[in-house]
């Protein structure tokens, strides 16, 4: 479980001048979640994700793991890195061995396992994430953008984390590898329970993976709530820059209008279903 | 981390220097360091720190950042004092312990290069605070421009060094990124055995160089689709004319150097 307590974060800007990031934000997660992390650019998602994972110190507030101050206990601390798996934004900062199958040995490695269950972790990371067998042995550097980013993925996941933090691991991806990505992401969330947080600009990565939303706006906590509720407030979403599918306007159009549809719609399939039903309903009743 | 560099680092500021001309203020520093090498009398150390610590106050730049610089160097100015002191002439010894013995002339000696080094730092430190990185770039760039009659690549050298001044900072925030890359995978940064510590620097340095040379080839593609060629003259934004105020910016400076002699002349330390 993750806690955010009143946390607050300034960067030092130049010339000693602050520049406010987040501020007095509370929330919590507990174990099992996958919560989506949107926001315009620049609101402060990937600076969130950072103080998750102890990179930054708050200048405000706490941040509590599992009950535990993570920045008072020492103990506490030091378990950081092990409990929480950080992928980046951009994979090429973190891939340097020679071969494929060695960088995502990386991470186990710095745990300290012995060589047995690296193994085993590497080829059920790889399994997972789906890498086909004839880039293990290929340089890392050899890769194009979308294998970079499994291996990134994979090389975190191999560190078997309790937690998975995902900086807009899905951008610049084509459909079909995206979608395969974050499929993976969510099987792993649902079948060994890791907690998910992740940072998207697509508002269908929301509603098809997400159980909770966190919205920042300009550096603060704007709303933490399930996916429905959130887009229920379109108008306020639209008030800072963010938008729902136009099929789920649609429905909430004729919702206001006085039909009676759900308003739960986000996707083409989804208002099928619902039109199919209402029909079904109705030719029930008469 | 990025903040902790502060040789090369421009003040912002519009004091005469600020404005003053970058080639005379590379010329003037130049001829400093010469100056500095023949001048061996504290005497002159002391005027000429003074009158520097003057012009430090005039640009408003805080005297402090020229200490840090020299906190910065403590290390190699050390060094090469102990060199200095040990190994540093002969003549009558005042010191021995086993092999090391220190001479009256090594200790003379280590004392003088100690000032000089502290003055290198201090004046140099106001060129480059004064002046801002492409602009010295561009002047330096400018020094070798008679060369061309020899084919010598003046023109390329000083886009190479503006570039490569121009990157210095995104570097650094690239290495920062990286380094937190690498420590949330686990990387041990505070390890204390060598293999430890070479990992970690090696899981740091790869991704960094591969990036830059990444980032060099997209640089030179982007050049070149916005008809950069090289052999082609290139115009300027800004055009800095020698003037009036450069020539007694010069003049002063030579006031300046001369002073320090006289001073060294009639003094006896
Ligand atoms: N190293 C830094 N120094 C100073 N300010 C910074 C730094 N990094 C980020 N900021 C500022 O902090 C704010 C939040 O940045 P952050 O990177 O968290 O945004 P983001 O929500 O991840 O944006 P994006 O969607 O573009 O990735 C921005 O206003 C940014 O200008
Ligand atoms: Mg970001």
């Amino acid at each position: 479980m993750v806690e955010f307590k009143n946390v607050t974060y300034f960067y030092e800007g130049l010339s000693s001048s602050k520049v406010k990031a987040l501020s007095n934000i509370s929330f919590k997660v507990e174990q099992g979640d996958f919560v989506c992390v949107i926001g315009h650019t620049g609101s402060g998602k990937t600076t969130l994700l950072k103080i998750l994972n102890g990179l930054f110190k708050p200048s405000g507030g706490r941040l509590y793991i599992n009950g535990a101050d993570v920045w008072a206990d020492k103990n506490a601390f030091s378990k950081l890195r092990k409990y929480i798996g950080f992928v980046f934004q951009n994979p090429s900062y973190q891939l340097f061995e020679d071969t494929v199958l060695k960088d995502i040995a990386f991470g186990p490695k710095n745990l300290g396992l012995n060589n047995l269950e690296i193994e085993r972790r590497v080829k059920n990371a790889v399994d997972v994430v789906g890498i086909s067998e004839d880039l293990l042995t290929k340089s890392p550097f050899e890769l194009s953008g979308g294998q970079k980013k499994r291996v990134a993925i994979a090389g975190v996941m191999a560190m078997s984390p309790k937690i998975l933090l995902l900086d807009e691991p899905v951008a610049g991806l084509d459909p079909k590898s995206r979608v395969h990505i974050l499929k993976v992401i969510k099987k792993y969330n649902k079948d060994f329970g890791v907690t998910v947080i992740l940072i998207t600009h697509s508002m269908e990565d929301v509603y098809m993976y997400a159980n909770k939303v966190l919205v920042l706006n300009k550096g603060e906590l704007f709303s933490y709530d399930s996916v429905d509720s959130t887009f229920k407030c379109v108008d306020r979403l639209k008030g800072i820059g963010l938008d729902i599918p136009d099929i789920s306007k649609v429905f909430l159009k004729l919702k206001n209008k006085g039909f009676s549809v759900p308003i739960n719609v986000y996707s083409v399939d989804m208002a099928v279903e619902a039109i199919k039903s209402i029909l079904l309903k109705r030719r029930g009743n008469g | 981390m990025v903040k902790s560099i502060t040789l090369g680092r421009y003040f912002v500021g519009n004091s005469f220097l600020h404005r003053a001309n970058p080639k005379i203020k590379i010329l003037v520093t130049f001829i400093y360091v010469f100056v500095l090498f023949f001048i061996n009398k504290i005497c002159s150390y002391v005027f000429g720190f003074f009158v520097i610590a003057v012009l430090y106050k005039i640009c408003k730049i805080p005297l402090k950042m020229a200490f840090d610089n020299i906190k910065s160097m403590a290390f190699i100015l050390i060094f090469t004092g102990f060199i200095n002191l040990f190994f540093g002439g002969n003549g009558e010894i005042i010191f021995k312990l086993w092999v090391f013995k220190i001479t009256k002339v090594a200790v003379i000696t280590t004392v003088f290069v100690a000032f000089r080094m502290f003055l290198l730092i201090v004046g140099m430190g106001l060129l480059t605070y004064t002046t801002l990185p492409l602009d010295l770039a561009k002047a330096i760039g400018d020094a070798f421009t008679p060369l061309k009659k020899f084919h010598f690549p003046a023109g390329e050298i000083s886009t190479m060094i503006s570039i490569s001044i121009r990157f210095i900072p995104l570097l650094m925030l690239e290495t920062e990124k990286i380094i937190f890359a690498q420590k949330s995978r686990g990387v041990d940064v505070s390890g204390k055995s060598i293999r430890k510590k070479v990992k970690f620097i090696i899981s740091i340095l790869v991704p960094l160089l591969v990036s830059s040379f990444k980032r060099a080839d997209e640089l030179a593609v982007a050049m070149e689709s916005r008809c950069y060629r090289i052999g082609f003259s290139r115009t300027r934004y800004i055009v800095f004319k020698l003037g009036v105020k450069d020539l007694i910016l010069f003049v002063c400076a030579i006031i300046f150097f001369v002073s320090l002699f006289v001073i060294g002349a009639f003094s006896w330390f």
